[in-house]
């Protein structure tokens, strides 16, 4: 009923998304192009920093894929500038391994992040979740289900195959953020600046036995999570919803 | 032994023939007068051991004069009546001087050898610190304690340590703690030379500098306090000089040696630990770029005549192998990292649960084969740590046993507090075990247990997880599991408890 209502407006949107590729290699770029296409997004292309952020400033594009490694600019720049255009999410390419660097382009204003090398699935994944929040940022999403855990935020209940699990309201809002964001990482500064208040940027603490606390409720296994994802040295991941 | 002042050596020489006089007094009429006069003989015999040659000689004139005026007829008088007690006062004044002559002698005698043995005793030290000290900068510290020691007086080592100019020369004792003016620019000037003699001057402030030299080079400059000249010493002193000066420069000089001899050793192992980095990351590479290369020729030359779940299969097989190059290639960086040793730490309040679970999600694909169990201890405190690291730590543990024992058998992954707080974590597994030499070797880099295998891995895995686990504070060792197996256990402090919330 409802659901399948906005998974068939979600279809409408797809196609007319526009996703735009700064990244100065010509084959990864050219892959990325015939990895995405065909799932009915409209690419540009760019391979410089300076001419990215044009195209982003003349096509509005709904999501930039932005390499790290650029020649011509440091990337952060480039997400600095971007941050300052659009609210498009930004998806960061990283061939660099070390944690500070996502950590540092996530805190710019990028919105998520892919290591190089990366499969297709992973990509794709990343593109969608990235897209959907854009989406539900315009609309209220009513509920969250995904693999028998459920949401309902008009009663505010979460269920794990059918079964009712109590929260306290601390972690009901940690939940609530992450299932906004579901799909999409989100770093440790993120959740405790949503959750807690801005004051509380840097207790990771709270944030470490809140996310314990919800992980033992929510999970069969804690040690072997299913839904929430740990990203080490960055923050969390909610699975996407069904 | 100790020597009273001179004036008092006289006093007691007074003093001495004066209770030999009061001993003998009440006894002159018993005993006659040949012995009185060896009772004073015995007096300045005595004089002349303890006291030296001038207060014995003034002993025997004091006893001559004492006999005559005391005992010899008539009495209380200088005067001598007696033809023999004239005789036998003569024969006590001769022995008295010729005994003290000789005792004088053994005195000077037994003062040489114990100075011989202070000094020996100085050398015997100097060499003996010299010979547990590490380093020459270490060693010239030592210089100015036996110097005091063997001379009375304040000296330091000024060093030529490095041929870098902008190295600056170690001094033995800091310029600015010498409790002496000296000039700098004499023992630069010294060291700078390439003068082969041994060369020593006194500077403005009247500081004697000395170059020691070893075969080929300066080594150091001796810098000692003014007024002190070894031009004053007696042959003795000199020789002693000398010989303090010759241990010194031997022991530097060996220990320099030593220090080169340890940076040669150094420079060629890094060589062998290059060498052996590239042939374990190539090696790492050629077998799946093999594999792949295979694959894809498969793929390419027989596209026709390969039905759809074989080339599904090479497909698959591409895209393994392929993650499995690249995952090479990110610890192989990893570990470059690591090894350069600029590791920072990251540490930040973190949950071993989440650690664990990101561990074994990096894991999955490659664990398939094998039964991991976890048994965590709950409610483990929030630990101070680098998760980053920490995962890199059990990701390589785990990968180990898949490397190591046979697949399907089981992992055991196990979490708890010890009883002084701090948390070990095991990996448990049901493979070959270690044996105690293997242990040894295991945590050395570049070690890999059968070099030649199939199996990958640059053998820098255990290395640096110890390194990792060392900059925690903790410690990662191994031990033999029961029932065959090994445990890799590590052991992190959790000093640092969070107390507001735990």
């Amino acid at each position: 009923m409802n659901g399948e209502m906005s998974q068939a407006d979600a279809e409408v949107l797809v196609l007319s998304e526009t996703i735009l590729l700064i990244e100065d290699d010509g084959q990864t770029r050219r892959i990325l192009k015939s990895s995405l296409a065909p799932q009915g997004w409209k690419i540009l292309e760019s391979a410089y920093g300076e001419d990215g952020i044009a195209k982003v400033d003349e096509h509005r594009p709904d999501l930039v894929i932005l390499d790290l490694g650029l020649p011509d600019m440091d990337g952060i720049e480039v997400v600095g500038v971007i941050r300052t255009l659009t609210a498009s999410p930004v998806l960061i390419l990283s061939a660099r391994t070390q944690e500070s660097e996502k950590i540092r382009a996530l805190d710019a204003g990028a919105d998520d992040y892919l290591t190089k090398p990366f499969g297709v699935g992973e990509l794709e994944a990343r593109v969608r979740a990235l897209l959907r929040r854009r989406r539900n940022s315009l609309e209220i999403q009513p509920a969250y289900h995904s693999h028998g855990l459920y949401v309902d935020f008009a009663t505010r209940t979460v269920t794990r195959h059918g079964n009712p699990i109590r929260l306290t309201p601390i972690e009901y809002r940690l939940l609530a953020v992450l299932v906004k964001n579901a799909g999409v990482v989100l770093t440790h500064r993120n959740l405790l600046r949503q959750v807690w208040g801005p004051g509380h940027a840097n207790d990771i603490q709270y944030l470490r036995i809140y996310m314990g606390q919800l992980r033992h409720k929510l999970e069969e296994d804690p040690a072997r999570p299913k839904y929430l994802k740990t990203e080490i040295g960055v923050g969390y991941r909610l699975l996407p919803p069904e | 032994m100790h020597f009273p002042s001179i004036l008092l050596r006289y006093g007691y020489g007074l003093l001495l023939v004066a209770l030999v006089t009061l001993f003998v007094w009440p006894l002159r009429s018993i005993i006659g007068a040949p012995s009185i006069l060896l009772a004073y003989l015995l007096g300045v015999f005595l004089a002349a051991y303890r006291l030296g040659l001038g207060p014995s000689i003034l002993a025997a004139v004091l006893s001559a004069l004492a006999f005559a005026f005391f005992f010899a007829p008539p009495i209380f008088s200088f005067a001598i009546s007696d033809l023999q007690n004239l005789l036998g006062l003569m024969v006590m004044l001769t022995v008295a001087t010729v005994t003290s002559g000789l005792a004088g002698k053994l005195r000077e005698q037994a003062a040489i050898s114990d100075r011989r043995q202070r000094q020996a005793v100085v050398l015997y030290q100097l060499t003996e610190d010299f010979s547990n000290s590490q380093s020459v900068k270490e060693a010239v510290q030592l210089v100015p304690r036996h110097f005091r020691a063997g001379f009375d007086a304040d000296a330091f080592i000024v060093l030529k340590t490095s041929d870098d100019p902008h190295e600056d020369d170690v001094v033995g004792q800091h310029p600015n703690n010498a409790r002496f003016s000296w000039d700098r620019r004499i023992s630069d000037q010294f060291l700078k030379g390439a003068s082969a003699k041994n060369l020593s001057c006194v500077d403005e402030y009247g500081s004697r500098q000395t170059l020691l030299m070893s075969a080929q080079a300066p080594l150091g400059v001796l810098v000692t306090e003014p007024g002190f000249s070894p031009a004053g010493f007696d042959a003795e002193g000199k020789s002693f000089f000398a010989n303090f000066q010759k241990q010194v420069t031997h022991h530097l000089e060996r220990l320099k040696l030593a220090e080169e001899k340890q940076r040669v050793q150094m420079q060629i192992e890094s060589e062998s630990i290059r060498n052996s980095l590239l042939s374990g990351i190539s090696h790492d590479l050629r077998t799946p770029l093999t594999r792949i290369l295979g694959a894809a020729s498969a793929l390419a030359l027989k596209k026709m005549t390969l039905s759809e779940m074989s080339k599904d299969e090479l497909t698959q097989q591409i895209q393994d192998e392929a993650r499995h190059m690249a995952d090479v290639m990110n610890k192989v960086l990893e570990m470059a990292r690591l090894a350069q040793g600029d590791i920072q730490p990251n540490l930040e309040w973190n949950d071993l649960e989440e650690i664990v679970g990101s561990s074994i999600a990096r894991l999955e694909p490659s664990l398939s084969g094998w039964d991991l169990r976890l048994s965590m201890a709950p409610n483990l405190p929030l630990i101070w740590v680098d998760a980053v690291l920490l995962q890199q730590v059990l990701v390589n543990l785990i990968e180990n046993v898949t490397k190591y024992c046979p697949v399907g058998s089981s992992i055991e992954l196990s979490a708890r507090l010890l009883e002084d707080g701090s948390l070990i974590v095991e990996v448990i597994d049901q493979g070959p075990g270690i044996t105690s030499a293997e242990r040894e070797r295991i945590f050395r880099k570049f070690t890999r247990l059968d070099s030649e295998s199939a199996t990958t891995g640059v053998g820098l895995g255990l290395s640096l997880c110890r390194t990792i686990i060392e900059l925690h504070g903790g410690e990662l060792d191994v031990r033999p599991a029961q029932g065959g197996g090994a445990v890799f256990f590590l052991i992190i402090p959790t000093n640092k408890v969070h107390s507001e919330l735990s």
